[in-house]
């Protein structure tokens, strides 16, 4: 009976460490995830990514804390005006996403994130990069898009890049709040696959949106 | 039982058995200063904090005995180390060494000028070849727009500080281009023969340049193909007041260009200073293949074949200055075949080339014929190696086969040379802020059964982030003009010493940069001509020749570029002083060259118009006069016409819809309509003088262009 117990208690313990080591990084996952919005100041973004670091570098089978430091990155990047800082930004996102892109080659997300990377290094000066920048952008968006149609971001970042796109260009509202508006369509059914799985996008999209009428 | 509960305990929480240990410290760069929000924590746990704003840390780790502590900090280097956790509290301070950046690490600059996408920092952007009013979307005409080059309206080429068309080499891909320029009618410039198109970088070296390069004694324009066509399957067609042009490609693999023009239409409608017998008719077709082999090597493949010819009716002015006709007809094949790989992670790369050229001018001048024919075929391979950051190798020869036929009325011949030439540079970072770079080019010349060794040496150093201080210097030969071959082929290298200091700035998106240089011309070609002088450009020289001609160019530039302080605007500012005085070709006593300007100013301004999808652009030159020959003169070359000034403008209008690009653009050269002239020509008994004047005051341009595609093309081309 006593070795019952124990062996009871021994396998309980063990389940219990490893449920809680799991429950530690699903809450400093989800910590860190609530933080990444695009008004958070920029020093506090910094403190997230560096969340996203530490984590990534604890667990290293996960994908998703690289793939959430990437992206808060990009949005480092976004919220900078000094352009050598921006690239300097996505050249840290990039060392990210490189890593994502082994773990989950064949995931929609990570394409998405590809896409996202490529927009943000071509906002740094379109005019030159966009030889460059626009086939990665579109190639990226693609190939997403065929793997996972219900990817909302796919048409969430498609339509945002229409919607600052000059009509004189082929972009403005009266092309970009179609895809916006199928965007948000599928926002509202999409499900992400956990808590701390890629969920962005809605706000912006949103707030886009919320200009199309005017 | 108690004493099993404590067991249980312990399994179940297993934390309290850990004892805390605190960690507190500063994380700082090399000289002690505080990095704020830099990453600072324990390798494989959560345990960690970003520092503060003066770089301080403090955390608590339940680990024990010892941990790894790792540091991460954009734009540095990462850090990592093993310390003892035997204290409640830890002390630890980390510094970081910066990573090598475009802003912290030097570059050397004297001397150049570059446009390339793949640098951030550069002073020009492949873009600016096409924006820009007065360049004409041609590449050594914005170059000249540049401090250190020169407006020469009446004369083909492009000429560099003091220096002599000829003294210019045109490069692409590393392999020397023999008639970068069609061939004309006298006292008219003429365009290069490639698209802005094409390339994707362009470097344009005012004096000072690597060992990589030999044969010019002045500069080297670089042009380097891009790497792959267009990202999708479609045509172009294009339609201008001189021609249409159509050009079809296949995705990343092939581009074929076909054009044909005539400006007979345009010139009929304009004003003319000239006499046209048979306004310029040209045509042409060209193939670009890339393909890649592996993972790291690429094969490309440039075809280009051309034919044209224009006459007018000029003044003799060796004869009895009636007007006579001249008539050009030009064969032109450029064909060039590149590998480049890399491999050991990029440690090691190799470029290789292979090229033809093929030139040929029939000229009618008045009575006499003439005819030149060239070819040159060449070979070249270079290799790469770095060493780390700090060393990288460079090694390469070259082999050209040179052959040339000259037909002058009754005179002529012909010549053939075998060049070679071996080249050795190093570049050493002794720090980020101080690199050298140090060049040894060989060269051998069969015509001349001669052979040389120049030495090549730049430096630069970093002053600040911003700032650096460039120096250049180096020996470079050229094997003199074939004309003077024919008649001697004992004549020995021509030679130029270069020295070039150079400060610039760039922040941001302004950029200033100022260069003095002095250049020492030697062994200049010179014509024993007893004292009389033949302006004539044509004429074949049959005078006794040596190595006795000798000059000296000095001066400085100013460069200033803002893009930044008025929205969607971008100007620049040029400004060049030349102080140039030489003895050589068929000059009689040493004077400041026909092609040479002291002052030459340029203001280039552009505005983009996004919501309307209009670019427009100004550009407004202003030189001071040049000299010309007045037999009357008692002092050779001691004339000097009025300044030449010019205001162009012009503006394109783009409009993208899904699978169709269309571009519409217009110039207009000289608004002003300012009666400029690049010199003037005398009969021989100096009685009568004739303005040597552009072919048009003022001159206008119209054309479209349309881009099918069958995917459809993204509207994010300039958005943000």
């Amino acid at each position: 009976m006593k070795k019952a117990i124990i062996c009871l208690t021994l396998a309980l313990a063990v389940f219990a460490s490893a449920h809680a080591q799991n429950e530690k990084y699903t809450k400093a996952m989800e910590d860190a995830i609530a933080r990444v919005k695009f008004m958070t100041p920029a020093a506090e973004l910094q403190q997230t990514a560096g969340q996203f670091e530490r984590i990534a570098g604890a667990e290293t089978a996960e994908w998703l804390p690289g793939y959430w430091a990437a992206y808060t990155y990009a949005l480092l990047s976004i919220k900078e005006t000094d352009a050598a800082k921006r690239d300097a930004m996505l050249d840290k996102a990039n060392e990210f996403y490189k890593k994502v892109a082994q773990q989950q080659p064949d995931n929609d997300e990570t394409m998405v994130l590809a896409a996202l990377l490529a927009n943000a290094r071509l906002a740094i000066d379109p005019e030159n990069r966009w030889q460059q920048y626009v086939p990665e952008f579109e190639a990226a968006l693609g190939k997403a898009k065929l793997k996972n149609p219900e990817n909302p971001r796919v048409y969430a970042l498609q339509g945002q890049s229409m919607f600052y796109t000059p009509e004189q260009y082929g972009g403005g509202k009266a092309v970009a709040c179609p895809v916006l508006k199928q965007a948000a369509e599928k926002f509202a059914t999409f499900k992400p696959a956990s808590t701390i799985h890629p969920s962005w996008g809605v706000d912006t999209n949103q707030y886009l949106l919320g200009q199309c009428g005017k | 039982m108690k004493q099993h509960l404590l067991i249980y305990g312990v399994l179940l929480f297993p934390s309290l058995l850990r004892a805390q240990t605190t960690l507190t410290g500063q994380v700082t760069d090399r000289k002690g200063n505080g990095l704020p929000g830099a990453n600072i924590f324990i390798k494989g746990s959560y345990d960690g904090v970003n520092t503060d704003a003066n770089g301080a840390f403090s955390f608590r780790t339940n680990q024990k005995d010892t941990a790894t502590i790792a540091v991460s900090f954009m734009g540095y280097e990462p850090l990592q180390q093993t310390i003892k956790l035997d204290q409640p509290t830890v002390q630890f301070t980390a510094r970081l060494r910066e990573t090598a950046t475009m802003l912290n690490t030097v570059v050397i600059t004297a001397g150049a000028f570059e446009a390339s996408d793949e640098k951030r920092q550069t002073v020009l952007k492949p873009l600016d070849i096409v924006t820009t009013a007065s360049g004409g979307a041609d590449i050594p005409a914005v170059m000249q727009l540049l401090p250190g080059a020169q407006r020469v309206g009446d004369q083909t080429g492009l000429f560099v500080r003091g220096g002599a068309a000829s003294e210019t080499r045109t490069i692409i891909d590393g392999l020397a281009v023999q008639n970068p320029f069609t061939s004309g009618s006298p006292d008219v410039a003429q365009r290069s023969r490639f698209s802005p198109y094409l390339f994707k970088g362009t470097a344009f070296s005012t004096g000072g340049y690597s060992a990589q390069y030999g044969q010019a004694l002045s500069s080297v324009l670089s042009l380097n193909t891009k790497d792959r066509a267009e990202d999708n399957d479609g045509v172009s067609v294009g339609f201008n007041a001189a021609g249409i042009s159509l050009s079809a490609f296949k995705k990343e693999r092939i581009t074929f260009s076909m054009n044909y023009n005539n400006l007979n239409p345009l010139f009929n409608v304009l004003k003319s200073n000239i006499n046209w017998i048979h306004a310029p008719e040209s045509g042409g077709t060209s193939i670009i293949l890339t393909q890649p082999i592996g993972k790291r090597g690429l094969l490309k493949h440039y075809t280009d074949v051309s034919a044209s010819r224009q006459a007018i009716e000029f003044r003799n002015f060796t004869g009895d200055f009636r007007p006579s006709p001249f008539t050009v007809q030009n064969r032109n094949a450029l064909s060039m075949t590149t590998f480049q790989t890399t491999w050991d992670e990029g440690r090691w790369g190799l470029q290789t080339g292979v090229s033809y050229n093929y030139n040929r001018d029939q000229l009618g001048i008045d009575t006499v014929q003439a005819q030149t024919r060239e070819q040159r075929m060449q070979g070249r391979v270079v290799l790469t190696r770095s060493l780390g950051d700090q060393v990288s190798l460079l090694t390469g020869a070259e082999l050209h086969r040179y052959t040339y036929q000259n037909r002058y009325g009754v005179w002529g011949g012909s010549l053939t040379d075998w060049y070679s030439a071996v080249f050795v540079e190093t570049e050493v970072f002794f720090t980020r802020k101080l690199a050298v770079r140090a060049g040894l080019r060989g060269e051998r010349a069969s015509v001349i059964g001669r052979a040389n060794a120049s030495p090549r040496l730049s430096m630069a150093y970093k002053t600040d982030s911003y700032g650096q201080v460039s120096l250049a210097a180096g020996q470079f030969y050229q094997t003199p003009d074939q004309t003077y071959l024919l008649t001697n082929p004992k004549l020995r290298f021509e030679q130029a010493n270069h020295l070039i200091l150079n400060y610039q700035r760039i922040r941001d998106n302004r950029t200033f940069r100022v260069e003095t240089f002095y250049k020492d011309y030697r062994n200049l070609v010179r014509e024993n001509t007893n004292g009389i002088y033949d302006p004539n450009v044509y004429r074949f020289p049959t005078s006794r020749t040596n190595n006795t001609g000798f000059g000296y160019a000095q001066g400085f530039d100013v460069f200033w570029r803002d893009k930044q302080s008025m929205k969607n605007v971008d100007y620049w500012v040029s400004y060049s002083f030349l102080d140039t005085r030489r003895l050589f070709r068929n000059y009689p006593a040493k004077a400041m060259p026909t092609f040479a300007a002291t002052h030459t100013l340029n203001l280039v301004f552009k505005k983009r118009i996004p919501a309307l999808g209009i670019n427009t652009g100004a550009t407004y030159s202003l030189a001071s006069g040049r000299s010309y020959y007045n037999p009357g003169s008692t002092v050779f070359l001691g004339d000097k016409t009025r300044p030449y000034s010019n205001l162009s403008v012009n503006m394109s209008y783009v409009k993208i819809l899904p699978r169709q690009f269309l571009v519409l653009y217009a110039s207009a050269e000289n608004v002003l309509g300012t009666k400029n002239s690049y010199g003037y020509r005398y009969t021989p008994d100096g009685s009568q003088k004739f303005a040597v004047v552009p072919p048009f005051y003022r001159f206008f341009f119209v054309g479209a262009v349309l881009n099918l595609t069958r995917k459809s093309i993204d509207p994010e081309l300039i958005s943000n």
